[in-house]
């Protein structure tokens, strides 16, 4: 009887020894495969970003060569400075501050101004108010475009850079939403003391609930900050002198007037994208909690 | 509260200052709301009866706009273009992304290396991206052909070709998918690993597991996506004017309504006829985000509203 | 600087024809006279608004008319792309806040010019000894209308062939001998096509969609009329023009194959320039413009010679120029000093200051790409005869005995041979391009016979060119 016990035991173990062992080897066909993939899918996704840098040190004659090599000879760093010589990518990196600094304001004070009644205050018509932000997330901004620039022009506005740095101060739905998101998530008691206390809620707004939200105060400010940098139908619309150019335009002009310097094409989009890539290395985190918190709504 | 409690003008009571407190950290994203959102939708809507060039006074013209806009083939032209741009670069930027991250979610070692990797080429300004792109499928000597010919394929003109041009601006798309990628990591970490390990117990396997436990509980990150996804697509812009030169392509190939848009509207200042194209798309992407909404109860699978204990 | 139409620019010009039907209501103010803004003083300092083209020569330009000048300041604008920039200028002066001055293409010169947009400048020329003579015969006609000077011809362009000498040698034909029949060009594009089995690894001749010729050359070398000479109608389906939409569709299928192929490298963004396929060698012979011998100077790799287009029997030796003009605006409130800076932008002063601007362009690029010997400077044809002289002796000396015979066939051209296409093209100038391009690629795609292409074009400029003389007549 036991040996008969003894045999099952050693048969089932056999049995799921072989399943762990079949298990095991496809667990790592099945690492193997995703490796190799991960692998080949990273090399195909940077590759564009390598010859980017790599075209923008080389010379004419050795971008032309057919096949592309991948190690600029000779290294061509005078690219660089002779972008300089026909656009002014100082004068853009300026014009394209000038927007970012109201649009993230706009982002974090005014956003979370809302956001924060919509998170923890009562009154009639909230619901209300809160189905237009979501309206205006779904609004396709082609709409609005038109009356808009209509709105700026009669105002005198065009050519200037106020239709750009006026409009972000009133904050947007998205970041409204994703900072809501955030406060509920705050405890009520702190501010329930405060206001027991007597405190006047911009008060606990200010010095309660923001030191607090600093997470995604950062994640709004890239945002913010990505959503100027990259803007090009606004630049496109609103500025006319070229003294105006955001780096989106400055770099647009590159490529019709000098697209045939390859060379310094790459280089100008090189200066245009380093930028974004550092603030992504220094604030990771941020960006993909950021990216999360929006799908997270579902 | 006693009937005897005196009765307080409502501005004073703690429902009342709640309110008040309520619209006034409202205020200023209202009054922006107002003046450049809700004001300017009524004035486009009111604008598409007119021709207006913004120099003379608008003139009525009734639904002459609209009239005009279905009879001219740029019109079509260019809501080909752009759908078709839609029912490729969508699905297939998802599914990429789903890919990928079926594939990060392993705890594979790198797993932040490899993230970077997709996700930065989502965050490239799409102005640098058309300018690399342009260098990228350059007939003669770009990288891409060049890989083509390595395997024996002559590569098209691409940008300059009518039949390409379009996959062209699909490949720069998927290329950009990084950032759904990570929605869906965010939502395939989200999944309980009990889930996996009692359906295990149930006999599912790896194909299983996928269909029964993993694909229901992305819909909600799936059906996001999707939304998002076309509502962004239809007006794409900026990159395909650097590709084109605010042109449109070879013979219009690429022209997408946006560029149309922008044409009418700010080259030839016909704000009247551009109001028009701005309700159309705005009409058919409200239709089309209606029709998922409304799909959705078919297929996505919210947590809340499981029926099984 | 870019003289080179592409054909995505002119594409964008309908917008130029649709909107001046609408400006013919508004009238400009009274053009200045010379000499009638009574006794101003000249030491007030007067900023000029000149809208003109991109990039660091214009500014070194404006420096150097600032310098010469001591109380005017130039304020220069970019005025843009060739079709934004007429559509900003158009808008402008319809508006009364238009710029003193602005280089306008002579593609649509007639339509503004009859438009009222540009001021008659005849008078000022005679005043101050400015001689019509003195400019290139066909740039000048391009900037008149009705007997009267609209602008003063700026710079302009010619096309003739180029071939590749080692490639020539390379299947036994004699390098300095080009091809001087459509006939001989026929049998050398079939001995220098290099083909591993049916594919053509290496063209011989590509007309038309490669390099720079458009449909024009081949009309004009088999003396296709394009328009009648009162400019009202438009004879694109003249036999002459069928004749040569069929050579080139035969000499596609002959000689070129593939279409789609071919046309993926045709003029475009990514194939101008350094990245012109006969620049890479892949193609023996090449129709472009004269602004590519400065191209392959940059590219001694590339031995190259050049010599007028073969001409079909019963033709005539032809190109085609385009370019531009700068004109007075009619609002302008500083008429002299903005006379005073077209005058010296078209002649001697201006051209010198140019030529040292692009000088200092060409040593920064021969340094910045690490180019092997002395920097070589090829200039831009000037339609001021004077300063072609000037241009001549001071630049084109310096370079080789090959550019020194180029620049003389170019001038020959300019003197002799040459059509405009602003001349050429009428009042509808931009449909008329973009409806030919359109009826050649049908052909060429074997999507239309050569005759109803034709036809179809004629149908659509003409229509065109009727709405806009009805519009110009009615003004009258």
């Amino acid at each position: 009887m036991a040996t008969t016990t003894q045999s099952e035991n050693r048969s089932r173990d056999a049995m799921a020894a072989q399943t762990a062992k079949t298990q095991r080897s496809s667990r790592v066909l099945g690492s193997l495969f995703s490796h190799t993939t991960l692998i080949v899918g990273s090399i195909v996704f940077i590759a564009p970003l390598i010859f980017m840098v790599s075209t923008s040190l080389k010379a004419m004659r050795q971008i032309a060569k057919f096949p592309p090599e991948w190690i600029p000879n000779p290294v061509i760093w005078a690219n660089y400075p002779g972008v300089f010589t026909y656009a002014p990518m100082h004068k853009y990196l300026l014009n394209t501050m000038i927007i970012v600094v109201p649009t993230v304001l706009g982002a974090t004070l005014v956003s979370a101004c809302a956001a924060y009644a919509f998170a923890r205050l009562r009154a009639p018509g909230k619901n209300a108010m809160f189905m237009l932000v979501l309206a205006t997330l779904m609004l396709p901004s082609v709409v609005t475009m038109v009356p808009n620039y209509i709105l700026f022009a009669k105002l005198g506005w065009v050519g200037t850079f106020k239709p750009l740095t006026i409009p972000p101060l009133a904050g947007s739905a998205f970041f409204i939403f994703l900072m809501r998101q955030f406060f509920m998530t705050i405890p009520r008691e702190l501010e329930d003391a405060a206001l027991i206390d007597g405190c006047g809620r911009f008060r606990i707004f200010r010095s309660i609930v923001l030191p607090l939200a600093k997470p995604v105060l950062a994640t709004v400010t890239i945002f913010a900050f990505m959503g100027a940098w990259n803007d090009y139908l606004g630049p496109l619309i609103y500025l006319g002198n070229a003294d105006q150019y955001t780096l989106s335009l400055g770099l647009q002009a590159f490529v019709r007037y000098h697209g045939a310097e390859w060379g310094m094409l790459m280089a100008a989009s090189t200066m245009m994208v380093l930028p974004v890539i550092l603030l992504f290395f220094f604030a990771q985190k941020s960006f993909i909690q950021g990216i999360t918190m929006t799908g997270i709504k579902g | 509260m006693s009937a005897n409690t005196p009765a307080r003008p409502w501005y004073r009571t703690l429902r009342g200052r709640e309110a008040i407190s309520f619209y006034l950290f409202l205020l200023p994203w209202m009054i922006g709301f107002l003046i450049f959102t809700l004001g300017p939708i009524i004035v486009s809507f009111v604008l598409s009866f007119t021709d207006y060039d913004i120099m003379l006074p608008p003139s009525f013209v009734g639904i002459e706009n609209f009239r005009e806009l279905f009879t001219d083939p740029l019109f079509y032209t260019s809501m080909y273009n752009t759908v078709y741009i839609v029912v490729f670069a969508v699905p297939l930027g998802m599914i990429v992304a789903f890919g990928l991250a079926l594939l990060l979610n392993q705890r594979v070692r790198f797993m932040a290396a490899y993230r970077t990797a997709y996700f930065i080429p989502s965050i490239v300004p799409a102005v640098a991206s058309a300018a690399l792109w342009l260098y990228l499928l350059q007939p003669q000597w770009g990288p891409v052909n060049a890989l083509l010919d390595s395997i024996g394929i002559t590569g098209p003109g691409w940008l300059s070709s009518e039949l390409w041009s379009k996959p062209a601006i699909i490949m720069l798309m998927v290329w950009g998918t990084g950032g759904t990628m990570i929605i869906y990591l965010a939502g395939l970490q989200d999944i309980p690993q009990s889930l996996y390990e009692a359906a295990e117990i149930d006999g599912a396997n790896g194909w299983h597991k996928f269909w029964r436990v993993t694909l229901p509980l992305m819909t909600p990150s799936i059906f996001f996506t999707l939304v998002l996804g076309i509502i962004a697509t239809f007006q794409i812009f900026a990159q395909i004017f650097v590709l084109t030169d605010g042109m449109g392509g070879p013979q219009n190939s690429t022209l997408v309504y946006m560029i149309y848009l922008y044409r009418n509207g700010f080259n030839f200042f016909r704000m009247g006829y551009a109001s028009a194209m701005a309700w159309v798309l705005f009409v058919i992407i409200l239709m089309l985000t209606w029709l998922q909404f409304k799909g959705a109860r078919r297929w996505v699978y919210y947590e809340s509203e499981s029926a099984e204990g | 600087m870019q003289t080179q139409l592409s054909r995505r620019s002119f594409l964008q010009l309908t917008a130029g024809t649709m909107t001046v039907a609408f400006i013919a209501a508004c009238a400009p103010a009274t053009p200045g006279q010379p000499g009638s803004s009574g006794a101003a003083p000249a030491a007030a300092p007067i900023t000029l608004n000149v809208w003109w083209l991109e990039g660091p020569i214009w500014e070194a330009m404006a420096k150097a008319y600032d310098e010469s000048n001591e109380n005017v300041t130039v304020n220069a604008t970019v005025i843009g792309d060739i079709v934004f920039g007429d559509q900003k200028y158009m808008t402008a002066v319809a508006a009364g806040t238009g710029p003193d001055a602005a280089v306008q293409n002579r593609h649509t010169f007639l339509q503004f010019s009859a438009k009222g947009l540009f001021q008659d400048v005849t008078p000022w020329m005679d005043s101050s000894g400015i001689k019509q003579a003195d400019f290139t015969p066909v740039q000048l006609a391009e900037s008149t209308w009705d007997g009267k000077v609209y602008g003063l011809p700026l710079f302009t362009d010619v096309r003739y062939l180029f071939w590749n000498t080692e490639h020539f040698e390379e299947v036994g034909l004699d390098p300095t001998k080009p091809p001087t029949t459509w006939q001989e060009l026929e049998a050398y594009t079939e001995k220098l096509n290099k083909k591993t089995g049916d594919k053509i690894d290496r063209y011989g001749f590509v007309p038309y969609l490669w390099g720079n010729s458009w449909m024009w050359l081949y009309g004009f070398l088999n003396k296709a009329p394009a328009i009648s000479d009162d400019k009202r109608t438009i004879l694109v389906d003249d036999p002459k023009w069928v004749e040569t939409m069929q050579w080139m569709v035969d000499f596609y299928d002959k000689y070129v194959g593939d279409f789609e192929m071919t046309n993926a490298f045709s003029q475009s963004i990514t194939s101008s320039g350094l990245a012109d396929p006969f620049h890479a060698g892949k193609s023996s012979m090449s129709a472009t413009g004269d602004w590519t011998v400065g191209e392959l100077l940059r590219i001694p790799d590339i031995k190259w010679d050049a010599a007028p287009m073969p001409i079909p029997s019963g033709g005539e030796q032809s190109t085609w120029s385009c370019g531009y003009s700068i004109v007075m605006a009619p609002n302008t409130k500083n008429p002299e000093a903005a006379w005073d800076l077209m005058k010296w932008t078209a002649t001697e002063p201006g051209w010198e200051a140019r030529a040292d601007a692009t000088l200092v362009d060409v040593e920064a690029a021969w340094a910045r790409e690490q180019i092997e010997g002395e920097p070589q400077f090829w200039p831009t044809q000037a339609c001021y005869i004077p300063a072609l002289t000037m241009l001549e002796e001071k630049y084109v000396s310096k370079l080789g005995e090959r550019e020194q015979r180029t620049w003389k066939m170019g001038i020959d051209a300019l003197e002799n041979w040459t059509h405009g296409c602003g001349t050429e093209m009428g009042v509808a100038a931009l449909e008329y391009w973009v409806e030919i391009d359109n009826a050649a690629r049908a052909a060429l795609a074997h999507k239309m016979s050569p005759e109803d292409a034709m036809l179809n074009c004629k149908t659509k400029v003409q229509e065109a060119t009727d709405r806009a003389w009805a519009a110009i007549d009615k003004k009258a």
